[in-house]
């Protein structure tokens, strides 16, 4: 018999993420409400990134050659990517618009 | 008398606090203002010296009531007291439904044109975009590890310093949605005016309209030609999109400080925490305005 590797199962971060959201909207005062939603945010993010590290580590290594050699239209197509590349791995949270303001 | 009514939804810097001023000519609703170690006193005494130089120009600016830059008060901290500007603070453009967000970006150029065209002599010397660029890099410098997009970006800047404007206005320093007061259709009040500082105006201009959520959705390139003839001045595309790429690069410092403050300790704040997932988005911006990409 396999046991699992916690003496207790983890919540998922999304189910945190939702019920914190949730509870957020219960709340009157709109800094903590704001910053309930952003923690919201995080949560939803946790162990969510599958990053290349490996295609990362070398368009950063690129990149800073670029800078380096002065050679713009290479460092800007760089910068490109490699921005493309972390924004995908990202759910971004607006707790502004979520809290109301 | 002052009463307190409560503590207004809190901004990431200054103690805001609504209050009912009775004098003996009636109650006025008004804001009470108060520095925090994070903001510093000179924000409150900065803000103190554009709202009176704003006064009776026809920028809409909340009106100064009373204030006192020092610390021999009741409150132990310098302040100020100015009128409630009526109104809600709409978090982005993107919020607003159209012909409502067109009619309201429209006054928003001009009330910038406006101020402008106020004497910036009183707020001191004039910021250069050289000093704003140098002023920027030593910020980050002190957070830390930069993101590659961001030394590619300063890089890039470095190359392109403008020359200090021919015509020094007061810039704001954060004019942008969330610093503006929407009441229907009526732009009522510009606020939060402790970055305010002689300078190139053309600053203004660039970070107006860049997303700290959601783009905007309006056309800039017409509201660019707006403010070129309400303010009579010619606006260099090459000079704007510097400061527009300046901008990108400051919100990437902000959330990089914000991080880091939460991660150092030096802030509970959960929002500072989250400014981590608004790096990548904005980093993205930056690259794609650099790339001459719309901006998503």
């Amino acid at each position: 018999m396999t046991l699992p590797r916690e003496a207790w199962p983890a919540p998922p971060s999304d189910r945190l993420a939702d019920a914190l959201a949730a509870l957020a909207g219960r709340v009157g005062e709109g800094d903590i409400r704001a910053q309930l939603h952003a923690l919201s945010g995080v949560l939803r993010n946790i162990g969510r990134e599958t990053l290349d590290d490996e295609a990362r580590s070398r368009l950063g290594a690129e990149l800073a050659d670029a800078v380096t050699a002065g050679d713009e239209q290479r460092t800007i197509a760089l910068m490109r990517e490699l921005a493309r590349i972390d924004r995908a791995a990202v759910r971004a949270v607006d707790w502004s618009a979520a809290s109301g303001g | 008398m002052v009463e307190v009514l409560g503590r207004a939804t809190v901004g990431l810097s200054q103690e805001t606090w609504f209050v009912r001023v009775t004098t003996d000519a009636g109650d006025v609703e008004a804001v009470l203002r108060l520095p925090t170690p994070a903001s510093g006193v000179r924000a409150i005494v900065t803000q103190r010296t554009a709202l009176q130089a704003v006064a009776g120009t026809g920028v809409p600016a909340p009106d100064l009531l009373w204030f006192d830059d020092g610390d021999q008060n009741p409150l132990s901290r310098p302040f100020i007291v100015m009128t409630r500007v009526p109104g809600t603070v709409p978090v982005g453009w993107h919020e607003l439904p159209e012909p409502a967000r067109t009619y309201l970006a429209e006054q928003a150029i001009d009330a910038l044109a406006a101020l402008h065209d106020v004497d910036p002599a009183p707020l001191g010397k004039p910021v250069t975009p050289g000093f704003d660029f140098e002023r920027l890099e030593r910020r980050l410098d002190r957070v830390g590890p930069l993101p590659p997009v961001v030394t590619g970006a300063l890089a890039w800047l470095s190359r392109r310093i403008p020359d200090p404007p021919a015509q020094p206005a007061i810039v704001h320093g954060d004019f942008r949605m969330g610093n503006l007061v929407v009441d229907g259709d009526r732009l009522t009040g510009v606020l939060d005016w402790e970055m305010a500082a002689p300078g190139d105006p053309l600053s203004d201009l660039g970070w107006c309209f860049i997303p700290v959520w959601e783009p905007p959705g309006i056309d800039e390139q017409a509201l660019v030609r707006r403010y070129a003839e309400r303010s009579g001045a010619s606006v260099d595309p090459e000079r704007l999109h510097w400061h527009r790429v300046l901008g990108y690069v400051r919100l990437a410092y902000y959330a990089l400080a914000g991080t880091r403050a939460f991660d150092g300790g030096r802030s509970d704040d959960f929002r500072l925490a989250a400014l981590r997932l608004q790096l990548p988005v904005t980093l993205d911006r930056l690259a794609a305005t650099l790339a001459g990409d719309p901006v998503v």
